[in-house]
């Protein structure tokens, strides 16, 4: 008669065991891959979409559109260089509780035409 | 091992300790010798075996505990990117001027309707009920004609393809198609050009990009801007409905850098639908077109001039008479009828002084400086409608003088654009291009002419807008210096005074030269406002003022103050009093 040594049993465990966790991994893997692929598809849609939002974004900001709407609704006019000052000009603030320099930096242009006595005596940048 | 131990009744059973002999060992002789090589053989793949198994889990703990995050194993997991047939095209601020979206197109398998015994006519009648551009009997016979697959219309919207669905007509099916879009329509039709229905590039950029755009995913950068493009279209329309125009053409380029920021092309086409317009719309004034530009090639001559110091800015040339040459008389527009220096020829835009400087220079210099500013050949440009310049192919002594004032030579705008730009930004020439160049990225140029020259012209250039024939140009801040220009446009073989091609190139600001801008205006017609008037200070002119305002703050132009002393004696020119003493101009 012959007798089953303890390390057959060790040895036939370890293999029932090491086969389980195996098919367990695979199966694993298998549904992380369906997930996956059902993520990289859901994905592809987003980004499609996205380009065709990315169209109509740039369709609807049309530089003419926006002036249509900018005239009907806003009453915005263009800028003009009279509006533009250097960083320069605007006057620094000598301690935080002072109330702002009481006359406004000069525009570099001035708002009426300008003309060339008045130009002489301003600082340019 | 004796061979006096008993006989095992089972002498293959494992053992655990020292192996006995399955069978009767020999003591010596050849049998002895061949177990002793078959151990030996025996242990050898034994030891490779063991070895191979070392590498493979030697190489499992790589992988497993080492390489985890490993990009190579990362990206094959990475979900796909979306796969169009065409990259997209972006302005250089990255704002989308074409892109690829799938649209889906319907198609019929006619056999399978027959076997579905699908009444056609009726069939079609619904098919047209929906897609209400289709024809009728044009659908009755593609249904009946006997093959198993039909396109029925190409790149439906996703609304038709849901009432096309509704019908529920067995036999009729869509195909993914992509289906190139431009969202902005007709604002950049001429640069970026359409792509036909299957995919495949026509004109403008998707012409002469076709293979790359098809290659590649990331978007191909232009170097115009939209918004630059947006204002100098709108004023260039503007001008054209002012004064009955047919046509109208415009460029803005960096000069530094030969960066096309803007090209305009009046009237255009919407390039979502290119058949919609006349076929003389899809014409691209600005590369494909060539015009004798009239006075606005006197920017050359004098810059030709200066630079071979034939003569200098105090100099000057008699212009009290019209020139008598062959059968032609070449006088003056603003005739002055006296002696008048170099600035003045300029602001005054006189022929006859342009003429003579023109014939002080000669022939070959003339043509070989030309040449240089790239005006005789066709340019190195990546549009593909390009233009060869209309060059005499004698260069005689009347050509000498008619080039002199920019007659008897076409050119395209985009090739003045180039020309100015070198002459204004110290000399140096650089292609032009319309893909952006990366920011602060050294630019190769070639240096024609002196940088004394380029500033002397400088100077010349603020003259006309300050006091010449380009007034209306002036925009106050952007210190704008420029030339007008008014050629007669030729019909058959004489030039007709009526039909003009009315232009201004400038730069801006002159003092420190950024932005070239030219429009020209194509057969207009003088008003009211302009008091009858349709050359290019009048006509073109205020579109260049108009845009340099709109246009100057996006392109981080900081205004100025053209009366500061600073500006006033860079740009200073001596001119002579009417007394014939010179006083600095002011």
């Amino acid at each position: 008669m012959t007798v089953i040594r303890p390390s057959t049993i060790v040895w036939f465990c370890i293999v029932v065991a090491v086969g389980y966790a195996m098919f367990q991994v695979k199966y694993e893997v298998m549904q992380q891959e369906q997930t996956l692929a059902g993520l990289n598809k859901q994905i592809i849609d987003d980004r499609e979409q996205i380009r065709v939002l990315n169209a109509e974004w740039s369709y609807l900001t049309r530089p003419n559109r926006i002036e249509d709407l900018s005239a009907r609704f806003l009453h915005l006019n263009g800028i003009s260089a009279t509006q533009i000052l250097p960083l320069s000009a605007i006057p620094e603030r000598a301690d935080a509780g002072a109330p702002l320099a009481a006359s406004p930096a000069a525009p570099i242009i001035p708002a009426a035409a300008p003309h060339f006595a008045a130009v002489t005596s301003r600082s340019q940048p | 091992m004796s061979t006096s131990s008993p006989r095992d009744p089972n002498p293959c059973r494992p053992r655990h300790f020292r192996p006995g002999p399955c069978g009767p060992e020999p003591q010596e002789g050849p049998a002895k010798q061949w177990i002793e090589t078959s151990r030996t053989r025996l242990i050898i793949a034994g030891a490779l075996m063991g070895l191979a198994f070392v590498v493979i889990s030697g190489r499992l703990v790589e992988i497993s505990g080492f390489k985890a995050g490993d990009a190579h194993v990362a990206h094959a997991s990475a979900p796909a990117r979306v796969e169009t047939g065409r990259a997209d095209i972006v302005d250089r601020n990255g704002v989308l001027l074409a892109t690829t979206l799938k649209a889906p197109s319907l198609y019929a398998d006619p056999k399978t309707m027959v076997d579905a015994r699908i009444d056609m006519r009726a069939a079609a009648r619904k098919i047209v009920q929906v897609l209400p551009d289709l024809n009728d009997a044009e659908v009755y016979a593609k249904l009946t004609s006997d093959k198993s697959f039909v396109w029925l219309k190409r790149q439906l919207t996703p609304r038709q393809m849901a009432a096309v669905n509704a019908l529920g007509i067995p036999g009729l099916d869509f195909e993914d198609e992509e289906k190139r879009i431009y969202p902005q329509g007709r604002a950049f039709a001429h640069v970026v050009g359409y792509a036909g229905v299957d995919n495949k590039g026509l004109a403008g950029i998707e012409r002469s990009f076709d293979d790359p755009l098809r290659g590649r995913h990331e978007p191909l950068q232009l170097s115009v801007d939209l918004r630059v493009q947006s204002i100098l279209r709108s004023e260039i329309a503007k001008q054209m409905t002012e004064f009955r125009a047919v046509g109208g053409s415009g460029i803005v380029m960096n000069v530094n850098t030969g960066e096309v920021v803007a090209l305009v092309s009046l009237p255009d086409f919407d390039p979502n639908d290119p058949g919609d317009s006349p076929t003389e719309n899809l014409f691209d004034r600005v590369t494909l077109g060539t015009y004798e530009i009239g006075s606005v090639f006197k920017i050359f001559t004098v810059a030709m001039a200066l630079d071979d110091h034939v003569t200098s800015l105090a100099g000057g040339y008699d212009a009290s008479h019209p020139i008598q040459i062959d059968r032609f008389t070449i006088h003056d527009d603003h005739a002055q009828n006296r002696w008048l220096s170099v600035p003045e020829i300029f602001m005054y835009s006189s022929n006859i002084g342009a003429a003579k400087m023109a014939v002080d220079v000669g022939t070959d210099r003339q043509r070989d400086f030309l040449g240089k500013l790239g005006l005789l050949k066709t340019p190195n440009f990546e549009l593909p409608e390009l233009a060869a310049p209309l060059v005499p192919s004698a260069w005689k002594p009347i050509n000498v003088m008619t080039i002199g004032f920019g007659h008897g030579i076409s050119v395209s705008p985009l090739q003045i654009a180039t020309a100015v730009s070198t002459v204004a930004n110290g000399g140096t020439m650089h292609r032009a291009t319309i893909i952006k160049r990366p920011e602060g990225e050294l630019v190769a140029g070639r240096q024609v002419m002196s940088e004394a020259t380029s500033i002397e012209m400088r100077k010349l250039l603020r003259l006309v807008v300050e006091k010449g024939t380009g007034k209306l140009a002036e925009a106050p801040g952007y210190v704008v210096g420029g030339k007008t220009g008014t050629a007669e446009k030729v019909s058959g073989k004489h030039y007709n005074t009526h039909s003009l091609i009315s232009s201004f190139a400038g730069v801006f600001p002159v003092n420190d030269p950024r932005y070239f801008i030219m429009i020209s205006i194509d057969e207009p017609h003088g008003d009211k406002q302009s008091f009858g008037y349709a050359t290019g200070g009048w006509v073109a002119a205020p579109g260049v003022s108009r845009s340099v305002e709109r246009m100057a703050s996006l392109l981080g132009i900081q205004p100025v103050d053209e009366d500061s002393p600073e500006i006033r004696r860079s740009l200073m020119v001596g001119l002579p009093s009417p007394s014939g003493r010179k006083f600095a101009s002011n």
